[in-house]
C-alpha cells in the first residue's frame, strides 16, 4: 500500500548486505583481515578499555558503590570555590596558551611564506626544535633564565624578588612556556595553508584598488580561518593535556592535569583522579572533535592541493620588517633558552657558581645510565611497531570501505590527544590485574577468526572448534599441575610434531615454518640458560656505569624470548591459519585444530595481560601515544598516490600483497620515515602516560628527570635534557641520511605531515 | 544471514566448552630463587645508589631501585597490592609504614639484627613489621644572601616566625601528600598546638608557600640557589647541601620545639624476592650497613650501636615527643585534608 514504509527497511536491509559485502570484500584477504582484526584489537585493548576504565573509575568509590563525590565538590559550598577555580585556571591556560601561540605561529609562517626573511631554513628548524624536546625543557630553561636566581632576571636585570613581586612562577609564566612550547605545531599548520592559498583571489582584489589592510582583513583571513581555529583547538588540546610544564613552573596555581598527578601520586585516590580526569576529558573530548569533524573538513582541499603556481611576497618595509623582526626575536629566545640548558648542565651551581664542571654528567651516568638505556630500548622497539599499525590502518582508512571506519580512525587519533595522565591511569588500573573482559575477547575473536576464514562448513568448524577446546582444557590441567613455563615447552613440542607431520605430508614449507615456531617456543625456557650466567657474569663486573649498563642487558634478551602468553597464542594461531590457507590438507585440519588448543591454552595460561611491570605494558603505552603521527602521515601520502596504479598492478595479475610490497610501500616510504622520526622522538619525550608504569626493572628517562630536578637540583635535570635532546637528533639525521640514501628521487620529508 | 547466525550457534558451542579455561586463569607462577632485589627508595638518590652498590659488591646479587617521595612510594605500593613490583621498602619517615602496616602490605620479618638496635621499643614495630634505620630532625633553612639583601631580616627560629610578611610568598616546602618530610612538619605543627590551633595556623602557613615541591629534600636545594627564601626541610638534607654543595644557607631550628623523623624499612607482602629482601634487610640494620650513610653524603644518624654520628648537634635541639603512631594512624585524613582544604586555599583568596 504504502511504498513509502515498504521501502524504509528495504533500503536499511540493502545497507546492511552491503556492510557485510564490504566485510566479506576484506576477509576474502585473508592477510588484509588479519591485519584489521589485530589494528581494532590494539585499539580496543590499550585505548578504548583504558580510557573508559579511567571514566568508570571516576564514578565509583573505593568501596564499588556509586558515588558522585567528587563530582559534586564542584557545586558544593565547601569545597566549591576551590575546584572551580582549578577548573578555570586549566582553562585559562589554554585559552590563553592557544590564543598567544596561534598568533605566534601565524607570524613565523607569515614571515617564512611571504616576507622573504633571510635565513628561512634555520627559522623553520629553530621552529621544530621544541617539537622535539623533552615536554618541560622550556619550563627549566626558563626558570634557568628568569627564575628568581635566573641569569638575565638576576644576573642582568638585578632584579630581586621579595613580597609579592611577580616572577616567572605561576600563570603567566605557565602560558609562556606552553605557548613555546606548542607554536611549532600552529606554526606547521598556518606555513601549509599559507603556501596553499590560491593568490588569485588577493591579486584579484589589489587589481580592484583595495589597500594591504584591507585585503589582509576580508580575503586573506577569511581564507586562513579554518587553519586558525584548527590550530587554536589543537593548541588548547595539547595544553590542557601537558604534565610536565605545570609540574615544574606553575607556582601555587594549580591545573587539572597537575592535580591529577598529585591524587594519585600521594594521595592514592584513584576515584578522585578518575574524576578529575573525566571533567579535564570532557573539554579535551568536545574540542578535539570540533576540530576533527567540522574545522579541518572545511580546510581539507586548500590543504591537501598541491602548491599553486606563485606565491605572494610582501614588498612593503613596514609589513615585512615588523614580522621579520619578531621572527628574530624568539628565534633568538628559544635559541637562548636551549643553550641554557646545555649551559646549565655544565655550570656548578647555577646562579650561584657558574664555573664549568662535568660532574653533573657524571652524576647522570652514575644514576641514570639504566633509565637512559631502558628508555632508549623500549623506544626504538616501539617504533617499528607504532608504524607498522600506523600504516595499515592509514592504508585501510584511505583504501578500504568498511563499517566503522570513521571508528578506527577516531580512536586511533584518540590515544594521542587524551591527556596521558587519563591513559596511565587507565593502564594501571586495567593492567594491574588480568583484565578478564578483554582476554575473552581476545580469545573469542581470534578463534572465531581462524575457524571463519579457514574452514568451509560448519560442522568442520564445530568439529575443529571441540577438538581444540579439548586439547586446550587438557594442557591447562596440565598447566595448573604444574609451572606455567611447562606449558609452552609442551606447546613447542606439540608444533615440532605438527611440522614433522606436515614435512611427512609433503608440505614443506608449512613444515619449516612449524618447526621453527616450535623451536622459538622452546627457547622460551632455554634462554634462561642463557640469561643466568649472564646475569652472573655481570654481578661480577665491579660496580659503576659500566655494570649499570650491562645488568639490563639479561632482561633485554629476555623481552625478545618471553614473550606474554596471549601474544604467543595468537602467533600460534596467525601461522597456523596462513599455513593452512596457502594448502588446504587433511593433515593441516588436524594441525589447524589442535594449534587453536594450544593457542587456546596459551590465551589463558597463567594471569593473561596483568601487564604492569613488564616492558610490553610501556611498549603498548609509547605506540598509543605515537600512532596518531604515524596515521596522519600514512594518511596524507597514501591521498596522494592515485589508486589507479594500484588498480593497474592488480589488473596485470599481481595479488594484493605483491601489489602492497612492489608498488605502494616504496610510494609511501617517505611517509613511514617521517613516521618513524615522529614515533621515536614521542617515544623519548613522553612523561604523563608513562609516570605511573616505570618499574624497578624498566626506569623511564623522563620520570628521573622529574625525579632528579629536586633531588640532583636544576643542572642535572638539565644535564637529561640534554642527553634526551641529543639523541633525538642523533635518531632523526640517521633517518635523514638513510632517507637520502634510499630514495634519492623523492626529495626531502615533509615532516609536517606527521604534526 | 544463514552465516550469521551459524556463527552464534558456534559462538555458544564455544561458550559452553570454556567454562574450563576459567579456572585455569588462577594460576599464579612459582619463581625459583633470584639474583635480584627490588627496593623502593625514599632517601636522597646518592646514598640509594651507593646502598646499591655496597649492597651488590657484598653479596652479588643485582639490585634494581627506584626513588620515591614517601607519599608516592605508599601510592605505589597500594597500587600494585595485587602484584608486587618491589620487595623492600627502605626509607621515608616510619609514619608511612605504620599506614602500609594498618593496610596489611607488609610481611613481618624478625630479623637477626634487631638486637643492634639502640632503643628496641622505639625502632621497631611490635609486630616485627618495620623498622627504624636512621633519626633525623627538622629545621628551617634560610637563603643567607636573601638575608643579606634584605636588611632587617632574621633567620626564622620559630614556627611564628614563618609567617612573618616578609616571608610571603618565599617558603618552599614539599606538599604532605607526597612527602614524609612536609607529612612530619604538619604532624609537628599539630602536635605542638593542638588540632584546632593547628589547623588555623597551617591555613596561614600554606599561604606564605611560594610552590609545594614534590620530594621532602627538594627544598632546601631551591632555596640555596635563591629561588625562595625559607625551606622546611631535615636538617641532614640543609647539612648535605652546606656541606658538599657549598649553597649558602643557614640552619636554624624552632625554639618551640621541633619534629623528628624514624626512617623506616619495611619488606613488602608478595615480593618475589623475599630471601634477598631479607639480607638486605639484615644488614641495613647492621653497624657496616649504617656506618655507609656519610660516605654517601648522608648525615642521618644512625638506629643501631656501634656507629659514630656524623653531625650530633642536629638532635642535640629541643625535640618534641613525636607519636610516630599517631601520626600514621591519621596520615589519610591530614593528608585528605591539607590537599583539599587547606593547600590551595590561600590563593583563593588573592
Amino acid at each position: 500500500m504504502s511504498t513509502n514504509a515498504d521501502l524504509k527497511p528495504l533500503r536499511s536491509v540493502s545497507r546492511l548486505k552491503q556492510r557485510m559485502q564490504e566485510f566479506s570484500l576484506i576477509f576474502r584477504d585473508h592477510v588484509l583481515a588479519l591485519g584489521l582484526l589485530l589494528c581494532v584489537l590494539f585499539l580496543i585493548a590499550f585505548i578504548i578499555y583504558p580510557i573508559l576504565k579511567t571514566a568508570i573509575n571516576g564514578f565509583f568509590n573505593s568501596e564499588g558503590q556509586f558515588s558522585l563525590e567528587y563530582f559534586k565538590r564542584f557545586v558544593d559550598p565547601y569545597y566549591g570555590p576551590l575546584s572551580r577555580k582549578i577548573f578555570g585556571d586549566t582553562l585559562t591556560m589554554g585559552l590563553l596558551t592557544a590564543f598567544g601561540g596561534t598568533l605566534l605561529g601565524f607570524i613565523f609562517a607569515y614571515t617564512i611564506v611571504r616576507c622573504r626573511v633571510p635565513g628561512k631554513k634555520y627559522i623553520h628548524i629553530l621552529a621544530l626544535v621544541p617539537t622535539v624536546s623533552p615536554p618541560f625543557a622550556i619550563a627549566l630553561s626558563s626558570i634557568l633564565l628568569f627564575g628568581r636566581n635566573g641569569l638575565i632576571s638576576k644576573g642582568l636585570l638585578r632584579m630581586t624578588f621579595g613580597g609579592n613581586i611577580n616572577d616567572i612562577y605561576g600563570m603567566d609564566g605557565l602560558v609562556f612556556v606552553q605557548i613555546i612550547t606548542f607554536f611549532s605545531v600552529s606554526y606547521l599548520i598556518l606555513r601549509a595553508m599559507l603556501e596553499r592559498l590560491d593568490p588569485s583571489m588577493e591579486e584579484a582584489a589589489r587589481s580592484m584598488g583595495a589597500g594591504k589592510i584591507h585585503i589582509f582583513r576580508t580575503v586573506t583571513l577569511p581564507l586562513l580561518i579554518p587553519g586558525i581555529a584548527g590550530s587554536f583547538l589543537l593548541l588548547f588540546v595539547e595544553s590542557l593535556a601537558d604534565l610536565g610544564n605545570p609540574l615544574f613552573i606553575s607556582g601555587n596555581t594549580t591545573v587539572l592535569s597537575a592535580q591529577i598527578f598529585l591524587a594519585i601520586a600521594g594521595e592514592y585516590d584513584y576515584q578522585k583522579a578518575s574524576a578529575l580526569a573525566v571533567v579535564l576529558l570532557i573539554p579535551t573530548l568536545v574540542i578535539f572533535l570540533v576540530q576533527r569533524y567540522y574545522v579541518s573538513r572545511r580546510s581539507y582541499i586548500s590543504v591537501t592541493g598541491k602548491p599553486t603556481s606563485g606565491l605572494i611576497e610582501e614588498k612593503e618595509g613596514w609589513i615585512r620588517w615588523p614580522f621579520i623582526i619578531v621572527t628574530y626575536i624568539i628565534c633568538i629566545l628559544i635559541l637562548t633558552l636551549y643553550i641554557a640548558i646545555m649551559y646549565g648542565s655544565f655550570s656548578k651551581a647555577w646562579g650561584i657558581d657558574y664555573s664549568f664542571t662535568f660532574e653533573w654528567w657524571k652524576q647522570m651516568f652514575a644514576r641514570g645510565t639504566e633509565s637512559i638505556l631502558d628508555t632508549t630500548f623500549l623506544s626504538v622497539l616501539a617504533t617499528p611497531l607504532a608504524v607498522l599499525l600506523g600504516m595499515v590502518i592509514a592504508f585501510l582508512v584511505v583504501r578500504k570501505n568498511f563499517a566503522g571506519k570513521e571508528i578506527v580512525d577516531f580512536t586511533s587519533n584518540l590515544g594521542g590527544a587524551v591527556p596521558g595522565t587519563i591513559l596511565g591511569i587507565g593502564f594501571v588500573l586495567a593492567f594491574s590485574t588480568s583484565p578478564t573482559i578483554l582476554v575473552f575477547i581476545l580469545f573469542f575473536v581470534m578463534i572465531l577468526f581462524a575457524l571463519g576464514v579457514s574452514l568451509q562448513s560448519n560442522k568442520e568448524r564445530i568439529l575443529a572448534g571441540t577438538a581444540g577446546m579439548i586439547i586446550a582444557i587438557i594442557l591447562n590441567y596440565i598447566e595448573k599441575m604444574s609451572v606455567t613455563l611447562l606449558i609452552v615447552y609442551i606447546i613447542g613440542v606439540i608444533s615440532l610434531l605438527c611440522g614433522i607431520a606436515e614435512i611427512i605430508s609433503k608440505n614443506r614449507k608449512a613444515g619449516r615454518r612449524f618447526i621453527i615456531l616450535g623451536l622459538y617456543l622452546s627457547t622460551y625456557g632455554l634462554v634462561e640458560y642463557v640469561v643466568h650466567p649472564l646475569s652472573r657474569m655481570i654481578s661480577r663486573i665491579p660496580s659503576g656505569v659500566f655494570k649499570n649498563a650491562m645488568t639490563q642487558i639479561p632482561d633485554y634478551i629476555r623481552l625478545f624470548f618471553q614473550l606474554p602468553h596471549p601474544i604467543l597464542g595468537c602467533i600460534i594461531l596467525i601461522l597456523a591459519v596462513l599455513s593452512f590457507l596457502k594448502k588446504k590438507t587433511k593433515t593441516g585440519k588436524i594441525i589447524l585444530s589442535i594449534m587453536i588448543g594450544c593457542s587456546t591454552s596459551l590465551i589463558f595460561a597463567g594471569k593473561p595481560l596483568a601487564l604492569v611491570g613488564t616492558p610490553y605494558i610501556i611498549l603498548a603505552a609509547y605506540a598509543v601515544r605515537s600512532l596518531p603521527a604515524s596515521v596522519r602521515s600514512g594518511i596524507a601520502s597514501l591521498q596522494q598516490i592515485d589508486p589507479s596504479i594500484e588498480e593497474a598492478s592488480a589488473i596485470m595479475g599481481a595479488d594484493a600483497q605483491y601489489t602492497f610490497r612492489k608498488v605502494t610501500l616504496p610510494l609511501i616510504m617517505p611517509a613511514i620515515i617521517a613516521g618513524m622520526i615522529f614515533s621515536f622522538t614521542r617515544h623519548m619525550t613522553s612523561l604523563s602516560a608513562i609516570l605511573f608504569l616505570v618499574s624497578p626493572k624498566w626506569r623511564i628517562v623522563t620520570a628521573s628527570i622529574l625525579s632528579e630536578w629536586e633531588q640532583g637540583g636544576i643542572s642535572m635535570a638539565a644535564a637529561y635534557s640534554t642527553l634526551i635532546i641529543l639523541f633525538v637528533l642523533i635518531a632523526i639525521s640517521i633517518l635523514y641520511f638513510v632517507t637520502n640514501r634510499m630514495i634519492k628521487r623523492r626529495g626531502g620529508i615533509d615532516i609536517t605531515w606527521g604534526a | 544471514m544463514k552465516r550469521i547466525k551459524n556463527n552464534f550457534v558456534l559462538l555458544f558451542i564455544l561458550m559452553a566448552l570454556l567454562s574450563p579455561q576459567i579456572f585455569a586463569m588462577g594460576g599464579g607462577e612459582k619463581d625459583a630463587e633470584t639474583m635480584e632485589l627490588n627496593v623502593l627508595a625514599t632517601p636522597q638518590e646518592e646514598w640509594c645508589q651507593g646502598m646499591k652498590q655496597e649492597f651488590e659488591n657484598m653479596t652479588g646479587i643485582t639490585v634494581n631501585y627506584v626513588r620515591m617521595s614517601s607519599g608516592e612510594s605508599l601510592a605505589r605500593i597500594r597500587a600494585e597490592k595485587d602484584n608486587p613490583q618491589f620487595d623492600i621498602w627502605w626509607g621515608g619517615p616510619i609514619d608511612s609504614f605504620v599506614a602500609a602496616k594498618q593496610e596489611g602490605l607488609l610481611e613481618a620479618y624478625d630479623s637477626p639484627s634487631y638486637k643492634n638496635l639502640l632503643d628496641k621499643k622505639k625502632f621497631k614495630d611490635a609486630d616485627n613489621f618495620y623498622a627504624g634505620i636512621y633519626v633525623g630532625s627538622l629545621g628551617f633553612a634560610t637563603n643567607k644572601n636573601w638575608l643579606a639583601a634584605n636588611p632587617g631580616t632574621k633567620a626564622p627560629t620559630s614556627w611564628d616566625d614563618l609567617l612573618k610578611p616578609e616571608f610571603k610568598g618565599q617558603i618552599l616546602v614539599a606538599h604532605p601528600s607526597t612527602s614524609g618530610t612536609s607529612y612530619t612538619a604538619l604532624a609537628t605543627v599539630l602536635q605542638i598546638r593542638g588540632e584546632a590551633e593547628g589547623w588555623k595556623y597551617l591555613e596561614k602557613y600554606a599561604g606564605q608557600v611560594h610552590q609545594f615541591t614534590k620530594s621532602g629534600a627538594a627544598p632546601a636545594k631551591f632555596v640555596g640557589q635563591g629561588e625562595a627564601a625559607v625551606g622546611i626541610v631535615f636538617s641532614h638534607d640543609i647539612v648535605h647541601e652546606i656541606d658538599d654543595n657549598k649553597l649558602p644557607l643557614e640552619l636554624t631550628f624552632p625554639k618551640e620545639g621541633t619534629g623528628y623523623e624514624i626512617g623506616g624499612m619495611g619488606i613488602l607482602k608478595g615480593g618475589k624476592n623475599l630471601a634477598n629482601a631479607k639480607k638486605w634487610f639484615d644488614w641495613a640494620l647492621s653497624a657496616e650497613g649504617q656506618s655507609l650513610g656519610p660516605k654517601y653524603k648522608a648525615y642521618q644518624a644512625p638506629t643501631v650501636k656501634g656507629v659514630k654520628l656524623s653531625h650530633p648537634e642536629l638532635l642535640d635541639v629541643n625535640l618534641i615527643d613525636y607519636d610516630f603512631l599517631w601520626a600514621g594512624k591519621n596520615k589519610k585524613a591530614f593528608v585528605d585534608k591539607f590537599s583539599n582544604e587547606i593547600a590551595a586555599a590561600a590563593n583563593l583568596k588573592k
